[in-house]
């Protein structure tokens, strides 16, 4: 299955991008470090959301019809509730 | 709490959740209170700890094709859903109730895991090494157990399954914690897939859970970045740390693990909250 070995050279990828944003967050003071933070956590909160994306993808791609619906409907799940929350 | 102490108990506690596939919230949160955060401050913390556990795990646990994303996505609609009627609900209930039902789940699903012997999933010797992965179009599979031993797995009881992940999404709506407690022992127990893989892909969808709340979280202004941060840095660490002792251990000794380490949480919960 070499897309998902694909898939974990990417999270590969965004946890050293995630360590050192938050080593930067961590440790370099005022603005750099705050940004540097703020970038980690968006990473953390981006990271999930493309591996669900990724896989949808793949599965629509395979002729995985019925995965590939679920991982749309968990998708518009969370864009729903972020949006809810947003709002509310 | 110093920032010594506050990265070491990040550390520790997203090795442990890693390992047993429980997220670090469900300890981080209680040590943070205990120490003297409010638990509106610890709640953020733990899901940064959970988030990055989360993705600490997912090079490895990729390659070992231990995860079972077509089951972890399907789980996770209704996981994330009732997570939301949860988060609307929360209020309704008092936190100290819920708090108290929690810590009575974590211990029934501790006896639970603790009580079976050996290993429910038996080695296949016709399978090889090409077969492990998860099976397009099914929530089935094949997983490495030892380094010529495959064993073949498939979801059973998904109906009851789904129920126990909408109760699972439905308190960590309510509590703030990611769930994966819950959802672990009912995707290994209820619905038998192999712990190891059951752990895996609870560390995927408490990933995805934590992802939609840390959102909420950043949006409301209750990220406290430097901690976040540094949080973040010591669960990165504890995450891969802890997905790798999960490797080295065979599965009963992880659901033992995961079984002493429920019951911890659960009287922790009951006494903090009686």
């Amino acid at each position: 299955m070499p897309g998902l070995q694909r898939l974990a050279s990417l999270m590969q990828g965004a946890l050293v991008g995630a360590f050192l944003l938050a080593l930067g967050g961590a440790f370099i003071p005022g603005a750099v470090g705050h940004a540097s933070g703020v970038a980690c956590v968006l990473v953390l909160i981006g990271a999930p959301i493309l591996r669900v994306s990724w896989l949808t993808t793949s599965w629509a791609r395979t002729g995985d019809r019925r995965f590939a619906t679920m991982g749309v409907l968990l998708l518009l799940v969370l864009t729903t509730g972020a949006v809810i929350a947003l709002v509310r | 709490m110093n920032p010594v102490q506050l990265a070491v108990a990040a550390l520790i506690t997203a090795a442990v959740g890693a390992l047993g596939g429980l997220g670090g919230a469900i300890l981080l949160v209680p040590v943070l209170v205990l120490s003297g955060l409010s638990a509106r401050e610890a709640a953020p913390l733990g899901l940064i700890s959970v988030a990055a556990g989360s993705l600490a795990a997912a090079p490895h646990q990729l390659r070992m094709h231990l995860v079972n994303h077509r089951l972890g996505v399907s789980t996770e609609i209704v996981g994330s859903a009732a997570a939301l009627v949860g988060a609307l609900a929360s209020g309704v209930i008092g936190q100290s109730l819920l708090a108290v039902m929690l810590g009575v789940v974590a211990i029934l699903a501790a006896l639970v895991g603790a009580g079976r012997k050996g290993i429910r999933n038996l080695p296949d010797p016709l399978l090889t090494v090409g077969d492990v992965g998860e099976h397009a179009g099914s929530l089935s599979g094949v997983y490495q157990l030892e380094q010529h031993e495959f064993v073949e797995y498939r979801a059973r009881r998904v109906p009851v399954g789904l129920l126990g992940m909408a109760f699972a999404g439905f308190v960590a709506g309510l509590s703030g914690v990611s769930g994966g407690f819950i959802r672990t022992p009912t995707t290994s127990e209820v619905m038998h897939v192999p712990v190891k893989v059951a752990a895996a892909t609870t560390t995927f969808t408490v990933g995805v859970t934590s992802a939609m709340a840390l959102l909420i979280y950043e949006a409301q202004g209750r990220i406290v970045v430097s901690d976040a941060a540094l949080v973040a840095a010591a669960a990165l660490v504890g995450g891969s740390i802890g997905v790798r002792l999960q490797a080295l251990l065979p599965p009963p000794r992880v659901r033992r693990v995961l079984s002493v380490v429920l019951v911890v949480i659960g009287v922790l919960l009951i006494v903090r909250n009686r």
